[in-house]
């Protein structure tokens, strides 16, 4: 006798219903996902199509001539490329050993819940703070006057809360029984940290300090006020072209300055700019996923 | 009684959603005649500014609510865009085609003079500025070379690429200082005046190839903004397209001990500019003051007729 | 080090080491967690430090006297350089930052967080991947490219299609400032649903539910907090976003009459104002005030979004 089970699983109007309300919540939410895309998506159609027309590998290594007018963003680029290294190479190490000390030494105080608040806080500081401070303290108090050390400090701050974040949660995925089997043959806890902590969640740091190589380069207001100038002459071509006291041009600053205050410029330059700066980040950023893709691919836990 | 919460929840997001959608529509469906007359004007730290409200708007303040642009060449865009725009702006920011300069009269009933390079010089344009450089001092050196290069021929020959009114012969210097011998690298720090900006940069551009050793940083940023570096002391030479207040040179004085020397580089004027497809054809300075001031009556295109 | 022990017999020897380590390598370690320790407290140090600063500058105005504080937040006259009349009020100003991002928020947070849903419940895992790179490129795209695109692009597409006086505006920037949250929205409100134990979603399905009856009833009301922490964060971003608004949203000094109309944000006065503003006058000090604000302000939504997000992380 199987009438039974025929009669349990039969599908109600009421079923149906419920089926068809998933359906079309299903193709709404999906909607929304892709309504955020898609404008961007035809954005950068547009201003690839409107930039076209001087991309070029000549756009990058010429400087602008003719007032600006004409030419490439030589001086901008290697003025970004400048200031991202200089600030990297301060707020890297600060922020892995800040992030180290937070998850390996600290213990559950109430100082130690100060300074993550601390940190998360100096993560949400709006930027144009940021160059207020960077103005009042690196600018005037610590005398370096406008230049590029000026602004690279003050990128510094900048990216430090996100480096700490990622690398403590780099250092927290490595499991806890690994440190244990260190400390149980006798190692201390920076030997532990050494040899087995840093080289495992080495994929979570780098990531991490490629990701703010994007910001760096992007960000305007701080250097708007501590380094970065509207123009200054550099050789086409030429790698070593500011030192640490002068100032510099940068691409999101040329930008800026373009697209407001250079009258009669060629209508595909500025354009341009937006592109190779889009393109940079993008590039960054696709490189620290792909870096973080094939690293977790490689752990063996 | 939670239906009564309920229903009083909803009465509650009723009312918030018709504001919203009231301040969402106030605006849409606009279109056709602009009768508002949109002001463009600029950020206070402009020279341009300054200079707008000393001598049009006599002192007074800007009435709140016009469009503060960052550049000279942001108010002559916008303008472009906005068929009810009126703005002020250098004459080398003039974009033939998108908008146009509007002759101006001092006074109701004289003829109205329009922005040309004779009528700058001649002072029959009512509100012509030259334009200055400013620095602590006697200039030094390097300093002084370049300032001395950019009153001479090759400097003013710049001045007038740009769509400004370079310096008559008689107040130029002679070209003595046409290739300065080459020395030390030096740095000379500029900024200043927006205005100005595409001047010094193309100065910087040019003076680069002939004097390699010496480095110009130009930033723009306002008058003001250079003029307050100036009296901090932390830049060479400040661009500006208006005088510098007494205060300021007081201020410049205790400061740094150096009394802040002013050059004449060149004149402006000062454009008033509107779409092209605005039917108007002249204005006064009493009708601009009315514009743009604190307490000015005028906001209509139609009440200009 | 080899031992020196001779007690031992002579077959263990060579196992028996005592091991000590040169007094070099346990300096070098003690020195070393010194300095981690002080990188620890950096940063600290660097946000205390910004908030003294700004408020260091800001206080000779606050608490000079003849300055009101009522008068800055409630009045909406803003003559900082006017020679008669000297007024410092930033209620058009906070209006401004106000006013756009709302209008960022009502667009982001529904689009974020039905792209959160999606993501999280409805979706197969390679869309899944794809979604979540898009996204997180999205969320690396700088502010001033974003301000380029509000100020060419879109101001053209708003006059054509409202017929605006002007193209930059409050919806011009509402809509720049969404699409730069999304990104934060849709990752953290990911987060929270992720945090929601699958028990949950078991015992739904063990009584028959759908998904979209499961996300309706069951986890939006769970994940709640972590949905309104990622709508708090989004806000934090808006309000101190600079270079995006300081393009888009014209800049005009006055309470906006309607969504097309121009408005100046506290973050953009600040950029435009600082540089002229002579060091120590009332002016820079008025500025830095606007500064101490703006810190409050995000100081708040960031540690709210916190205490919320580690609520639901220990559960």
């Amino acid at each position: 006798m199987n009438t039974r089970s025929e009669t349990l699983f039969v599908e109600t109007p009421l079923v149906r219903r419920k089926l068809r309300q998933e359906k079309v919540a299903k193709w709404i939410f999906f909607g929304m996902a892709v309504a955020m895309i898609v404008p961007l998506l035809l954005i950068l159609g547009y201003l690839i199509e409107r930039a076209a027309p001087s991309l070029s590998l000549s756009f990058l290594i010429d400087v602008p001539v003719n007032g600006m007018k004409e030419g490439g963003i030589w001086s901008a680029l290697v003025g970004t490329i400048y200031l991202v290294f200089i600030s990297l190479a301060v707020s890297a190490p600060i922020g892995i050993l800040a992030a180290v000390y937070l998850n390996e030494y600290a213990r559950d105080t109430w100082f130690n819940r100060i300074i993550n608040l601390a940190v998360i806080n100096l993560a949400g500081v709006p930027s144009i703070v940021h160059a207020l401070f960077g103005l009042g303290a690196f600018v005037y108090a610590a005398k370096f006057g406008f230049s590029v050390i000026a602004a690279s400090l003050t990128l510094a701050i900048m990216t430090l809360p996100v480096i700490i974040a990622s690398t403590r949660e780099a250092l927290a995925s490595v499991p806890q029984s690994f440190r244990e089997a260190c400390w149980n043959v006798g190692a201390t806890r920076w030997q532990a940290i050494k040899a087995i902590v840093l080289p495992n969640s080495i994929s979570g740091i780098l990531t991490g300090i490629i990701l703010q190589v994007s910001r760096a380069a992007g960000e305007t207001a701080p250097i708007m006020f501590t380094g970065a100038v509207y123009f200054k002459a550099v050789s086409k071509g030429d790698v070593f072209a500011y030192g640490l006291n002068d100032q510099c041009m940068a691409l999101s600053m040329h930008l800026y300055t373009i697209s407001t205050q250079v009258p009669g410029v060629k209508e595909s330059i500025p354009f341009a700019t937006a592109v190779v700066l889009l393109g940079l980040v993008l590039l960054v950023n696709a490189a620290a996923i792909t870096l973080r893709v094939y690293l977790r691919s490689r752990k063996k836990w | 009684m939670k239906k009564h919460i309920t229903r009083l929840r909803g009465i509650h997001l009723g009312a918030i959603a018709t504001l919203c959608a009231a301040f969402v529509l106030t605006g849409c469906g606009r279109s056709g005649v602009q009768d508002e007359i949109i002001r463009v004007s600029r950020q206070s730290s402009s020279g341009t500014y300054e200079f707008f409200r000393e001598h049009v708007l006599n002192k007074k303040d800007f009435k709140q609510g016009s469009r503060d642009m960052n550049g000279s060449k942001e108010v002559v865009e916008l303008v472009a865009s906005a068929p009810g725009a009126i703005g002020y702006s250098g004459m080398g920011y003039n974009e033939p085609g998108k908008v146009k300069m509007l002759p101006v009269s001092a006074k109701q009933g004289e003829p109205a003079v329009p922005p040309t390079v004779e009528n700058t010089l001649s002072k029959k344009y009512p509100i012509a500025r030259s334009l200055l450089l400013y620095t602590l001092g006697e200039p030094q050196g390097e300093v002084k070379k370049y300032i001395d290069w950019c009153l001479s021929d090759p400097g003013q020959k710049i001045v007038e690429a740009s769509g400004y009114v370079p310096l008559p012969a008689n107040q130029r210097l002679s070209g003595s200082a046409a290739t300065p011998a080459p020395g030390a690298k030096t740095t000379i720090q500029v900024k200043g005046s927006d205005t100005m900006v595409n001047v010094a940069q193309a100065w910087a551009e040019a003076y680069k190839k002939i004097a390699p050793h010496v480095e110009i940083e130009v930033s723009g940023g306002g008058s003001g903004q250079g003029i307050a570096a100036l009296i901090k002391g932390s830049i060479d030479i400040c661009n500006a397209s208006r005088n510098m207040k007494p205060e300021e040179i007081e201020q410049a004085k205790k400061n740094t001990g150096k009394t802040p020397k002013e050059f004449v580089v060149g004149y402006d004027a000062l454009a008033i500019y509107v779409h092209k497809d605005n039917p108007i054809q002249s204005i006064t300075i009493d009708q601009l003051a009315s514009i743009f001031a604190e307490g000015g009556s005028l906001t209509k295109w139609s009440q200009l007729k | 080090m080899n031992s020196t022990d001779t007690s031992k017999p002579a077959a263990y020897s060579f196992a028996v080491r005592e091991a000590r380590r040169p007094g070099w390598a346990v300096w070098g370690e003690r020195g070393l967690q010194v300095l981690i320790y002080l990188c620890g407290i950096s940063a600290i140090v660097f946000v205390l430090s910004i908030f003294v600063f700004v408020f260091k500058e800001a206080a000779p105005v606050l608490f000079g006297g003849k300055f009101s504080l009522t008068e800055f937040l409630f009045s909406t006259e803003w003559y900082p350089t006017s020679e008669s009349n000297k007024r410092y009020g930033v209620l058009a100003m906070i209006v401004g930052t106000f006013s756009v991002t709302a209008l960022a928020m009502v667009i982001a947070v529904p689009f974020g967080l039905g792209a959160a849903i999606y993501i999280s419940e409805f979706c197969g895992t390679k869309v899944k991947e794809t979604l979540k790179i898009i996204i997180e490129l999205l969320a690396a795209i700088p502010s001033v490219v974003w301000g380029f695109i509000g100020l060419t692009v879109l101001s053209k597409l708003i006059v054509q299609f409202t017929g605006a006086p002007v193209g930059v505006n409050i919806l011009n920037g509402g809509l720049i400032l969404a699409l730069m949250s999304v990104p934060i929205i849709v990752s953290i409100g990911e987060d929270a649903l992720k945090a929601v134990p699958d028990s949950y979603r078991e015992a739904g399905i063990a009584l028959g539910t759908t998904r979209w009856q499961l996300v309706r009833r069951v986890l939006l009301p769970a994940a709640k907090n972590g949905l309104l922490a990622a709508v708090l964060l989004g806000v934090g971003r808006g309000v101190g976003e600079t270079m995006a608004v300081l393009m888009c949203t014209g800049h005009a000094v006055h309470i906006p009459h309607s969504i097309l109309d121009s408005v100046r944000t506290l973050t953009a006065n600040i950029a435009a104002e600082l540089g002229e503003a002579p060091v120590g006058s009332d002016h820079y000090r008025v500025l830095f005030l606007t500064g101490v604000l703006l810190f409050t302000i995000t100081f708040a939504v960031n540690l709210t979004a916190d205490l919320i997000v580690r609520g639901i992380r220990r559960k």
